[in-house]
Parts: C-alpha cells; structure tokens; sequence
C-alpha cells in the first residue's frame, strides 16, 4: 500500500503536533523499530501532504539550539486520516484473514 | 560529502529556490538533531557527524522525491500519447508543406508508435488516463532537474524497451527510404541540396537515436532525455520544414549569386590560363 507512510505521518500529527525529526523517531518507536521512515521518503511527503493542503508547516522556536519546522494537521488532513485509516483497517483485515487460513491444500475444484 | 554537498545534492531537483533553500534548512535542522542526539549518547562530536550524515542516506533519494513528473521525462513515458494526439495535424501540416516528405510522416508515426508500444513498467504505475494526464504533467521540462536516477519507480525497464524499440521502428523505415533512392541512382545523379540533407539529417537522426537507446539500457534516462530524446523528437516534426527551406536557399543561391559567382571564377581562370 503505497499511502502507507502518509497515514503514518498523519497519524503522528493528530497525536501531537511536531517536527520531521520526531515524526521519524516517534513511528520507529510506536513501531517498535519494526518501521523507520527514511529522510527520502519523510521530507518530500511532508511537503507534498502541505502542498495538498493536508498538513501546515511553520518555522518554530522549540527551546532546541536552532528553530525546526513543526508541522500541524489541518482539518483536511484529518478528514484524510479518517479515510486512510478505513482503509487500512479494511486491508489488515483482509490480509489478516488470508494469513489465517489454514495451510491444508486447496479444495478439489 | 559535507553536509552542504549533501544538501545541495538532496535539493538538486527544486526548481524554487526559496523552497530548495526551506528544504535545505529543514534538513539542515535535522542531521543537527541526529548529531546532538549521537552526542548526547557519548559519541566524539566529528564521529557523531559523519554518522548522522551517513544515517540521512543516499542525497539522491531525497531529490527523487521532489522531482516532479513532466510529460518529457522518464517518469512518465506516455507523454507520447500528447505526441500521438498531435499526429493528425503533424501530418496534415507535413503533407501540405511537402508532398514528397511521407518517410518523414513515418518517423513521427513510428516514434509515437515506439511510445505506445514499449512504455514499461513506467506506464502500468504511473497512467491512470490520459486525461488524469492531462491534467497533472506538465508540458514543460527543466534541464536542471533532470538530474539522477529515478530508478525507484522503475523506469529502466521501460526506458531501455523504449529506447530499442524506438531505434528499430524509427530507422527501419528510413532505412528502406534510403535504399529506394540509392537504387533510383538519384544520389549519383542529382548531387543537389535536397539529397544532402537527407543524408546529413539521417546521419543526425541515426546518432541521436543510437544515443538514446544505448544511453536508456545503460540506466540513465534522464541524460538520454537531456541528449537525444527532446533532440530527435524535435528534428523530426522539423525536419520537413528546415529540409525545404534549405533547399529553398540552395537552389536560389544556384541560381542566383552562387551560380554567377562561380560562373565568373571560371571565367577568369580560362582568361588566366
């Protein structure tokens, strides 16, 4: 699937609003380490999911030594989420009963 | 690589400066992040540096991820379904401006014909019509960011199908041509500026689509692109054109002042003599 990854930085924006950095960190984390979202795919998303209109990004003091660019998620963006989210649970949940089957060969046609 | 090499390279694709400049920045921020992150673990500052750059990975896969698709462009090989569409008129317009020029017809109709046929993998993911086409890609093409590989989505299936089936639909025919007039023994008769451009123009349009297929096998579509691609395209649809007009002038400079000229340096070399 390939919205994968946008569902995953949606997902990490309604939770809290953030910067790249952490977006990255907190899905390896929440992952347990089993997705890490390289910087080709993470950077070129965010912008391309802010030029949709899905997410904002604004130039932010964090306490940090330089300022970072934290990303929100607007009401579009949510609406997304809700949809990716549909989707995917339709999706797991398929592949989910497919894997589940038993491993007996198949009926006789 | 420095982290400003890495940058420039990661950005390379940006057309906007102030957007490539935003990027850099925000990339910037983050190898910053990954440094303090590897220090605050222990780590000897500069070792801590080259690490977050090596984590940041290949420069070249961020810059694909902002390459846009243009209708020229590996990307997105259908673009010559645009070429396909534009035929009729090419060829009512060719046909017009010169009757005698059908081989060249052939060669925009076999050019689009190559597309069509041989778009790879490039085509099964990106098409979904051609109005959605239509639509997203934008006419125009950049030189500047045609820049590396895109060989994430694929392309170099497609690209080296292309690139051979383009060179033996595109040459064959003229080939054929060019024998028909060799056996019509109009060459060794008629040495006039008609049958030099064909020659010349062959001689072009072989190179340019030899360039083109091996360039395109060898991995690399978009320098194929840059070099023969837009190129034999081009002298094709103006080739009819630019074949008439400089047979225009030769015969005209024949007829007129070359003709006078070279009239009067014999002359004068007799009266010498």
């Amino acid at each position: 699937m390939k919205s994968i990854p946008t569902l995953l930085i949606l997902k990490s924006l309604e939770r809290q609003s953030t910067h790249g950095y952490r977006i990255a960190a907190w899905i390896n984390q929440a992952s347990e380490g089993a997705i890490e979202l390289k910087e080709g795919t993470l950077y070129p998303l965010l912008h391309n999911l802010e030029d949709k209109g899905l997410i904002v990004g604004e130039w932010q003091d964090d306490g940090g030594p330089r300022p970072v660019r934290i990303y929100h998620l607007t009401d579009r963006g949510r609406r997304q989420l809700q949809t990716e989210r549909g989707t995917w649970q339709r999706y797991s949940q398929g592949v989910n009963l497919v894997m589940g089957q038993g491993g007996a060969a198949h009926d006789p046609v | 690589m420095t982290p400003y090499d890495f940058l420039e390279a990661a950005t390379a694709s940006i057309a906007s400066n102030s957007k490539a400049s935003e990027v850099r920045r925000e990339l910037y921020a983050h190898f910053l992040m990954k440094v303090e992150e590897l220090v605050a673990e222990g780590m000897d500052s500069q070792q801590a540096e080259a690490r977050a750059l090596e984590s940041l990975g290949d420069p070249r896969e961020i810059a694909d991820g902002y390459r846009p698709a243009f209708a020229v462009n590996p990307q997105s090989h259908p673009s010559r379904w645009y070429l396909l569409a534009a035929l009729p008129l090419i060829m009512a317009a060719v046909a017009t401006v010169n009757r005698s020029s059908y081989a060249i017809v052939w060669g925009v109709l076999s050019t689009a014909l190559a597309g069509m046929l041989a778009p790879g993998k490039a085509w099964q993911q990106r098409a979904t019509g051609l109005f959605h086409l239509l639509r997203e890609v934008p006419l125009l093409w950049v030189f500047g960011l045609l820049g590396g590989t895109a060989a994430a989505i694929g392309t170099a299936t497609g690209a080296g199908e292309n690139g051979v089936v383009f060179l033996l639909e595109f040459l064959l025919p003229w080939l054929g041509f060019l024998f028909y007039r060799w056996r019509e023994r109009e060459f060794a008769q008629k040495r006039n500026a008609f049958h030099l451009t064909w020659v010349v123009s062959t001689a072009f349009l072989v190179a340019g689509g030899m360039v083109y297929a091996l360039v395109h096998l060898n991995v690399n579509p978009a320098m194929a692109y840059v070099s023969a691609g837009p190129v034999t395209t081009i002298g094709v649809l103006f080739l009819p054109v630019s074949m008439l007009a400089l047979s225009y002038v030769w015969n005209w400079a024949q007829s007129t002042g070359l003709r006078r000229f070279s009239l009067a340096v014999r002359r004068q070399s007799k009266v010498d003599s």
